[in-house]
C-alpha cells in the first residue's frame, strides 16, 4: 500500500508540470503595397544590323509585357531614369558570374524588389525572347525562360512570359493569354455579329456572318466552342427565329443546337463542358433548360411560377447551383437554384432591375448588373447574397449617370469585364473585382455587348 | 463486543482499496493527458483574477533620499563653471599682469565657492523633493487597501496594464508590416519569437513557425528589426520579456 501511495504521488507530479505557453500576439493588418519593378528596355541580341528592322517587334513586346504586368496589379514601375547603370551596356545575367553583368548592388540601391532582364532576336522569321526575372533583395534567378514563335505571335509570347511571372510568384496562373467574346456592330448595316479578341482587346475576329442580329455569345471551358444565338434564317420554317448556335474554332464548323420557336438564348455550359444551360421561351414566357451540347435531352428547371421569366442561367464551378434572374417577385431579381430546379433562394432585394448574374471562378462570389434609379450599375456579393459592393460610378459627357452591364470575371477571378456606355458608344472596360484600378479596353466608336471572359 | 471489531474492518478495508484504485485511475488518466498532449495557449485577456486587499498601516517617517541621485548631479555641474568665469572678466577693469593673474585665482575661488553653495541649495531643495518623493511612495505602495498588490499573477489593474501594452505591442508592430501584394494573397503566416530588453529593444529574433515561403518570412523578421524600439514594456514585465520573449504571429487576414 505504501509503495502504491508513494507511486501515485510521482506519477501524479509528473503530470503537473507547468504548462508551456507564451505571450502571443497576432498581428492581421498589413500594409500591403506594390513591388517595386525595373522592366529594363528589352535588347536586341542577334545581329546589329538588323536591330532597326525588327525595333517594332521589341516595341511590342515590350509594352504587351508591361500592361500586363500593370494590370495584375502587383507591381509598380520604376522609371527608367533612375538607373544607376546603363541597362544597353550589360549583360542580362549578373556579376560576377557572367562576365559584363549587370550589378545586383545597382538595382538595391534602387529600392527594387524585382528586375526583369530580356533580350530577343528574330530568325528566320521565328522570334526567340530570352527573358529573366530576378528578386533584388536575395540577388535570386526567380524565373528564366525562353520562348519562341512567328512574327505575329509577338504578343502571345510577351502574354506568356507575364503568366509565368505571375504563376512563379502566386502559385497561382496569371490570365494574360485570355480571350473575350463579344457581341458588335463593327461590321455595320446595323447588323450584329460575333468577335473573339484578346482580353486587351487587340486581334479582333469575326466568327459569325448571319448578316442578321446575333447576341450572348459565351464560352465553353475548354476555349475551343462558343455558343451564341442568332436572328438566323431558317430555310425549313423560312422564317427568322432566335435559334441557338455552337461554332467550333478548330473546325470551323457551325451547329444549330436549339431552334425551338420564340427564344433559344442565354447560354452557359457545365465545366465539363458536357451540358449546356440556356433559356428557351417556346412561345410563352421564358424558362430556363438543360440539354446536352447535342442539343438534345432537354430537360426543364423552371416554370414560372404565374407567367414569370427566368432567364440567363449559370453553373457553378461544382457544377451543383445555378444562378440566374427573375421577374416572379416584380421585379428582376437574383436567385439561384439545385441543377434539378429545386430550392430556389433568392438572393438580391434591393434594387429595381438586376439582370446578367455571373459566377467567380472560385464559385464564392456572384457579380451582376442592378438598375439603380437611373442607370445600370455593375455589382458584386458573396454567392450567399452577403457584402455587397458597388464596382462602377461612371458619367456620361452630358452629366448622366452611365451604364455598366454584363459582368464577366477573369479566369483567375482578380478582374470582372463589362461595357459601359459612358463615351457614347457601348465600350469594354475591365477592373479589379473590388472596383480600383478601371481600364479601358476597347478604343473605337463601334458598340459592343454581353463580353464573356474565356475559362482560361 | 470485540468480536464485532473484525468485521467492521474487512469492509471499510475493501473501500479503501477501491478508493485508492479509482483515484489512481483519474489522476493517472489525467497525467497522461497532460503529458501527451499539449497545452493550448492560455489567453491571458480571458483569465479573471481575485486579489485579496489588506487594511493599510500607519505612515512613519519618510526613507533617506537614495544616493543615486547625487552622483548624476556633478555630471550635470562641469559646464557651468566656464560660463561664470567668463561672465566675470569684462567687468574688471585694466590692472598689472601680476595683480591680474591674482585677481584671476581670486575670482575663480570665488567662483568655486560659489558653485558649492549652490550645489548645497540645490542638494538641499533635492533632498526635500525626495523626501517628498518618498513619503508619496510610501502612500502608494505601503498603504495597502489603495492599490492591489502584484503578487506572483496578473491581477487587478496590472491585468489591465497588461492588456494594454500587448495592445501597444499589436498596433506598434501593425505600422511596420509592409506587406509586397503579390505575398499577401496565399493566407500565409509565419511565427517570430521576439525577446526585448526593459529599454523595449530587440536583443533575439527568430523564426518559429515558418510560412514555407522564405520572402513571406524575410519581410516578418524585416518588421520586427524595423519596429525596435519597441514600447518601453512596464517594469513589472520587462524580466519575462527579456528572459523569456513573446511570439509574434503575421497572418493576414481577409
Amino acid at each position: 500500500m505504501r509503495k502504491l501511495f508513494i507511486f501515485l504521488c510521482l506519477f501524479v507530479s509528473l503530470g503537473a508540470h507547468s504548462q508551456s505557453d507564451g505571450i502571443y500576439i497576432k498581428v492581421t493588418d498589413a500594409n500591403v503595397k506594390k513591388s517595386l519593378l525595373a522592366l529594363t528596355p528589352l535588347q536586341y541580341t542577334g545581329s546589329a544590323s538588323l536591330v532597326s528592322q525588327y525595333q517594332k517587334i521589341g516595341a511590342d513586346l515590350y509594352s504587351v509585357l508591361r500592361n500586363d504586368l500593370d494590370v495584375s496589379s502587383y507591381f509598380e514601375f520604376i522609371n527608367p531614369k533612375a538607373y544607376l547603370e546603363d541597362t544597353a551596356k550589360v549583360g542580362l545575367r549578373p556579376a560576377p558570374q557572367y562576365a559584363n553583368g549587370f550589378k545586383f548592388d545597382n538595382w538595391k540601391k534602387i529600392g527594387s524588389e524585382f528586375l526583369i532582364r530580356a533580350g530577343y532576336q528574330v530568325v528566320a522569321g521565328k522570334i526567340e525572347l530570352e527573358s529573366y526575372l530576378y528578386y533584388v533583395p536575395t540577388a535570386t534567378l526567380v524565373v528564366a525562360k525562353k520562348y519562341t514563335g512567328s512574327i505575329d505571335e509577338a504578343r502571345t509570347i510577351a502574354h506568356t512570359f507575364a503568366n509565368d511571372i505571375i504563376l512563379n510568384l502566386t502559385k497561382k496562373p496569371g490570365m494574360f493569354t485570355s480571350q473575350l467574346v463579344v457581341t458588335s456592330d463593327r461590321a455595320g448595316n446595323k447588323w450584329k455579329e460575333i468577335y473573339t479578341m484578346d482580353w486587351d482587346g487587340y486581334n479582333a475576329k469575326k466568327i459569325t456572318n448571319h448578316k442578321s442580329i446575333a447576341v450572348s455569345p459565351n464560352w465553353s471551358y475548354d476555349g475551343k466552342s462558343i455558343t451564341y444565338t442568332a436572328f438566323a434564317y431558317n430555310s425549313k420554317t423560312k422564317s427568322r427565329n432566335a435559334d441557338l448556335f455552337l461554332f467550333e474554332l478548330d473546325t470551323q464548323k457551325r451547329f444549330a443546337l436549339s431552334t425551338k420557336a420564340g427564344i433559344n438564348s442565354g447560354s452557359s455550359f457545365t465545366p465539363d463542358d458536357k451540358n449546356i444551360y440556356l433559356t428557351i421561351s417556346q412561345g410563352g414566357n421564358p424558362d430556363i433548360y438543360r440539354m446536352d451540347t447535342n442539343g438534345r435531352n432537354q430537360v426543364r428547371l423552371t416554370n414560372g411560377p404565374a407567367g414569370a421569366m427566368n432567364v440567363e442561367p449559370e453553373v457553378n464551378k461544382d457544377g451543383d447551383l445555378v444562378v440566374f434572374s427573375s421577374d416572379r417577385s416584380g421585379n428582376a431579381m437574383i436567385y439561384t437554384m439545385n441543377t434539378s430546379g429545386s430550392n430556389v433562394k433568392r438572393l438580391t432585394f434591393a434594387g429595381k432591375y438586376n439582370a446578367s448574374p455571373v459566377w467567380s471562378p472560385d464559385g464564392k462570389k456572384i457579380a451582376f448588373a442592378g438598375f439603380d434609379k437611373t442607370h445600370f450599375d455593375i455589382f458584386v456579393m458573396n454567392a450567399d447574397g452577403t457584402n455587397m459592393i458597388r464596382l462602377t460610378s461612371a458619367k456620361k459627357k452630358n452629366g448622366k449617370m452611365a451604364n455598366n452591364e454584363n459582368p464577366s470575371f477573369s479566369p483567375d477571378g482578380r478582374l470582372v469585364m463589362y461595357v459601359s456606355d459612358r463615351t457614347g458608344k457601348k465600350q469594354i472596360y475591365i477592373a479589379n473585382a473590388d472596383g480600383t484600378n478601371e481600364r479601358r479596353i476597347t478604343f473605337d466608336n463601334y458598340n459592343y455587348d454581353q463580353p464573356k471572359w474565356s475559362k482560361k | 463486543m470485540m468480536e464485532t471489531h473484525p468485521r467492521v474492518e474487512k469492509p471499510f478495508h475493501k473501500e479503501i482499496k477501491s478508493s485508492v484504485i479509482f483515484h489512481v485511475i483519474v489522476l493517472g488518466a489525467f497525467s497522461l493527458k497532460s503529458l501527451i498532449f499539449s497545452s493550448p495557449i492560455i489567453d491571458y485577456k480571458s483569465a479573471i483574477r481575485v486579489d485579496i486587499v489588506g487594511l493599510p498601516d500607519k505612515i512613519t517617517s519618510p526613507r533617506p533620499p537614495q544616493k543615486a541621485e547625487e552622483k548624476a548631479k556633478p555630471e550635470e555641474k562641469k559646464p557651468e563653471p566656464a560660463k561664470k568665469v567668463e561672465e566675470k572678466k569684462p567687468e574688471e577693469k585694466v590692472v598689472p599682469i601680476a595683480k591680474e593673474k591674482k585677481n584671476i585665482k581670486d575670482v575663480q575661488k570665488n567662483a568655486l565657492e560659489k558653485l558649492k553653495a549652490l550645489d548645497k541649495i540645490k542638494n538641499t531643495v533635492n533632498n526635500e523633493k525626495s523626501q517628498m518623493d518618498a513619503i508619496e511612495r510610501l502612500k502608494k505602495q505601503e498603504y495597502r487597501g489603495n492599490n492591489l498588490a502584484a503578487g506572483n499573477a496578473l491581477t487587478g489593474t496590472d491585468k489591465f496594464q497588461y492588456d494594454a501594452y500587448i495592445g501597444e505591442l499589436d498596433s506598434h508592430v501593425k505600422g511596420f508590416w509592409d506587406l509586397p501584394r503579390w505575398l499577401s494573397e496565399d493566407n500565409l503566416k509565419t511565427v517570430v519569437k521576439v525577446k526585448i530588453d526593459s529599454r523595449g529593444f530587440v536583443i533575439f529574433k527568430q523564426i518559429v513557425s515558418s510560412s514555407g515561403n522564405q520572402a513571406y518570412d524575410e519581410v516578418a523578421m524585416q518588421t520586427v528589426a524595423k519596429a525596435s524600439p519597441f514600447p518601453v514594456p512596464p517594469s513589472k514585465f520587462s524580466g519575462t520579456l527579456e528572459a523569456n520573449g513573446f511570439n509574434i504571429e503575421f497572418q493576414k487576414q481577409e
